[in-house]
């Protein structure tokens, strides 16, 4: 009986558990955990991980427009999603008077264009001419060129405006 | 009627995708009867069962039609597979050596060759192929 179970152990048994089937590998999808599967040896996610969007990017600065023109320019009105409006045109300043300042462009829209700073007036005689008037903060639009500073015809024209 | 109950082990191929591949098989535990008539002995059904129990065990069975050569030996063929956690399914063919220990009871030894073409736990669409050596008790019923 003893030979017997003897060739029983050496027949049957298996071998050493290093051999044990494949190792790192796998041959089979059973092989894997239950959430991979088998592919070209390894074992692999049935369902890969979705891709991640890359980080989002940082805030844009506030973008001041450009100034606008001095005179007695008005205000654009805040636009929504679209293009503010342009500020006014600065008026003459009377002789020896400085000149006004120049409108505020509305706030832009989301993903709205600033919108372009009105141009500067013309200073009066001797006048000094009105500072430019500054665009809104822009949420997510691009910021409008600034307005140009306005031809002066007194002693100093307007500062152009930043885009 | 006999009874059967062994171990088995072996070879197991199949190409992954990266070229044939071979390893050890999983080693298996197995149980099953063979019914001969009475009429015709030299002829016999046998079923099986059998679970692998490395890595994920799973489960299986087959069928077999045997030809008695002998009264201690045979051949075989048969359609085998698993059902769980995967499916395989195929055939094979092999032979029974029977070494009898007593009216009753002998040990049996007994090769196969398999190929398992279908199923879900084929390594990638090709086939996976099982040469096997199994060894247990056998006894009559």
């Amino acid at each position: 009986m003893k030979r017997w179970a003897w060739l029983f152990i050496t027949v049957a048994m298996p071998f050493s558990s290093p051999m044990a089937c494949g190792g790192d590998g796998c041959l089979r999808n059973s092989d894997c955990p239950s959430d991979e599967t088998c592919r070209a040896g390894q074992c692999e996610l049935k369902i890969p991980p979705e891709a991640q969007g890359g980080a989002g990017g940082e805030d844009s600065p506030p973008d001041n427009g450009g100034t606008t023109t001095a005179g007695t320019g008005g205000s654009a009105g805040a636009t929504s999603a679209g293009t503010a409006g342009t500020a006014g045109s600065g008026g003459t300043a009377g002789t020896g008077g400085t000149a006004g300042t120049g409108g505020t462009a509305g706030t832009g829209g989301t993903a709205g264009n600033a919108g372009t700073g009105g141009t500067a007036g013309n200073a009066g005689t001797g006048g000094t001419a009105g500072n430019a008037g500054s665009i809104a903060v822009v949420d997510g639009g691009a910021g409008g060129a600034g307005g140009e500073g306005g031809a002066a015809d007194g002693a100093t024209a307007g500062a152009g405006g930043a885009p | 009627m006999d009874g059967t109950f062994g171990l088995g082990t072996g070879l197991e191929g199949g190409d992954p995708g990266t070229g044939l591949k071979w390893r050890r098989a999983r080693f298996r535990v197995l149980g099953g009867v063979d019914l001969r008539s009475d009429e015709g002995p030299a002829n016999a059904l046998g079923l099986r069962a059998f679970v692998e129990v490395e890595k994920r065990a799973s489960v299986g069975a087959e069928v077999r039609y045997e030809r008695w050569m002998a009264r201690n030996f045979g051949v075989w063929a048969d359609l085998t597979g698993t059902v769980a956690p995967e499916t395989l399914f195929g055939g094979g063919f092999g032979c029974t050596a029977i070494i009898p220990f007593g009216k009753k009871f002998g040990l049996f030894i007994e090769p196969s060759f398999h190929a398992l073409p279908l199923g879900s736990d084929t390594p990638g669409d090709g086939m996976l192929i099982w040469a096997l050596l199994s060894a247990g008790v056998r006894f009559g019923l």
